[in-house]
């Protein structure tokens, strides 16, 4: 092969490459960039209103919440993004000829919609466990709700409510982040479009991992309390 | 002004425009006219900085346009404003928000000017009645009259349309015309429009380009290019009829 031949990136390094550049520019718009403050609004109300079904199923049956929370974020935010979609290269198009950044406008309102978002479907997620947790013992043992409930938060310490919060805007930030990022990904078709998708999921899942591992060790060290 | 020389855009292997020459002249409404996929949207969005072309000079009010920086080009296009194909409304935003989204982003006025302002372009393009309306409760014409909306509040100078009645209905593209038409009169503005409906050249066009095989091809007034008989209107406008006749079922 002579020295000139170029090489085409593999998808995965493509996809690597868009999510590195996606998170660069996220902090530079970040810091630069006007906050668009109505559209992360508007943002964070679709994230909750998409979600929470899901977060409620996830509360009952063990490990949907996981998988949703990595498979939503791509196909919410990614999918919308896709650049190659007529209607958003066309917006992408209308925000440059307005002089308006569309990193700040696509990217940044999504990240922090998401990234507030999880800590409210996780608190969710909790109060309807806990909740249908005493709805079983009422019924099965007739435990009585104060009973319940004072010996269900006597568990709960500051440490435990810190690590939780800290894990769950990590969580929020990383697989928003991604997802938008993989918005970017070049596609010429819904097959692409499925391929992002995807990746998204998978990169998302592999970050839930790192981030469970990575928090879990810094908690540990800091003696702070592991949530259940 | 807008004068573009020699213009060379290629996509991979694919030369799209080939040393491509248009004047368009100021308060004037130039149409280029071209099949699908010619090029036409190509050129606009080369003029707005949108696509880097291989080669060629872009003046606008006589500075040139690509080789300037960064900063002086974002200058330079802030004259100019572009409805979109399909409009490129935020579906987030209510029509008002959307029209607003321009001068709110760049903290120009206040509330209140802003409110002003919206409300008298919006009653220019007869979109008024809608402003509490979000994008998808619009329908097609509706929301091209919105994006019209949000694309003068700038007040540029120069006007872009690309496609702006493809997949309208007769009644509503005829709405969106006479909204363009409105805008030349009354604010004085230059425009181009891109576009294979002929009907938009009958009437808008002051200027008409017949843009073919990457090149402007023929350039001519409005009356000569309608004029039966003349390279405009043999090779492009009639070119519908000649097929239809060659194909011997008319």
């Amino acid at each position: 092969m002579s020295q000139d031949t170029i090489i085409p990136p593999t998808e995965w390094v493509l996809a690597r490459n868009t999510i590195i550049n996606k998170w660069m520019d996220f902090f530079y718009w970040l810091i630069k960039g006007q906050f668009p403050w109505r559209e992360t609004w508007e943002q964070f109300k679709l994230v909750i209103l998409n979600g929470w079904m899901t977060v409620f199923m996830g509360s009952v049956v063990q490990g949907i919440f996981v998988m949703w929370m990595a498979g939503f974020y791509g196909d919410m935010f990614g999918g919308y993004i896709w650049v190659g979609s007529m209607q958003m290269s066309e917006q992408i198009s209308a925000l440059k000829i307005m002089d308006v950044e569309p990193n700040t406008y696509l990217v940044i309102p999504r990240v922090i919609a998401s990234t507030l978002a999880v800590p409210l479907f996780v608190g969710f997620s909790f109060g309807v466990a806990i909740f249908i947790s005493w709805i079983f013992m009422a019924f099965f043992w007739d435990l009585s709700f104060e009973i319940f409930f004072l010996n269900a938060f006597s568990f709960i310490d500051p440490g435990m409510l810190t690590n939780s919060l800290l894990r769950a805007l990590t969580i929020g930030f990383v697989t928003g982040l991604n997802a938008v990022a993989l918005g970017f990904y070049p596609c010429n078709g819904a097959e692409d479009l499925g391929k992002a998708t995807t990746k998204s999921m998978v990169i998302n899942l592999f970050s839930l991992l790192l981030i469970d591992l990575a928090i879990g060790m810094v908690s540990a060290s800091l003696s702070m309390g592991a949530p259940t | 002004m807008i004068e573009v020389r020699d213009l060379w855009v290629k996509f991979g292997e694919k030369e799209v425009l080939k040393g491509l020459n248009l004047l368009i002249e100021e308060g004037k409404t130039t149409v280029v006219l071209g099949r699908s996929g010619i090029g036409k949207s190509v050129t606009m969005k080369c003029i707005l900085g949108l696509i880097k072309p291989q080669r060629g000079q872009i003046y606008i009010d006589g500075e040139e346009f690509l080789g300037a920086g960064k900063a002086r080009q974002k200058e330079l296009i802030s004259h100019i404003g572009m409805l979109m194909q399909n409009g490129a409304l935020f579906d987030s935003l209510t029509v008002f928000d959307n029209i607003a989204f321009p001068l709110r982003y760049h903290r120009k006025y206040d509330e209140k000017e802003i409110g002003r302002r919206v409300h008298h372009y919006a009653e220019i393009v007869q979109i008024q009645d809608a402003l509490d309306m979000m994008p998808k409760d619009l329908s097609g014409g509706m929301k091209r009259k919105a994006a019209l909306a949000r694309a003068i509040i700038q007040e540029p100078q120069y006007l872009f349309y690309d496609e702006p009645t493809t997949g309208l209905d007769p009644t509503s593209s005829a709405l969106v015309e006479i909204a363009i038409r409105k805008l030349k009169d009354e604010l004085k503005v230059t425009s181009l429009v891109v576009t294979h409906d002929i009907e938009l050249v009958y009437f808008l066009a002051e200027e008409v380009a017949l843009l073919e095989d990457g090149l402007i091809l023929y350039k001519e007034s409005r009356d000569k290019a309608l004029h039966p008989g003349s390279e405009i209107y043999s090779n492009f406008i009639a070119s519908r009829e000649k097929l239809h006749r060659e194909s011997g079922y008319v």
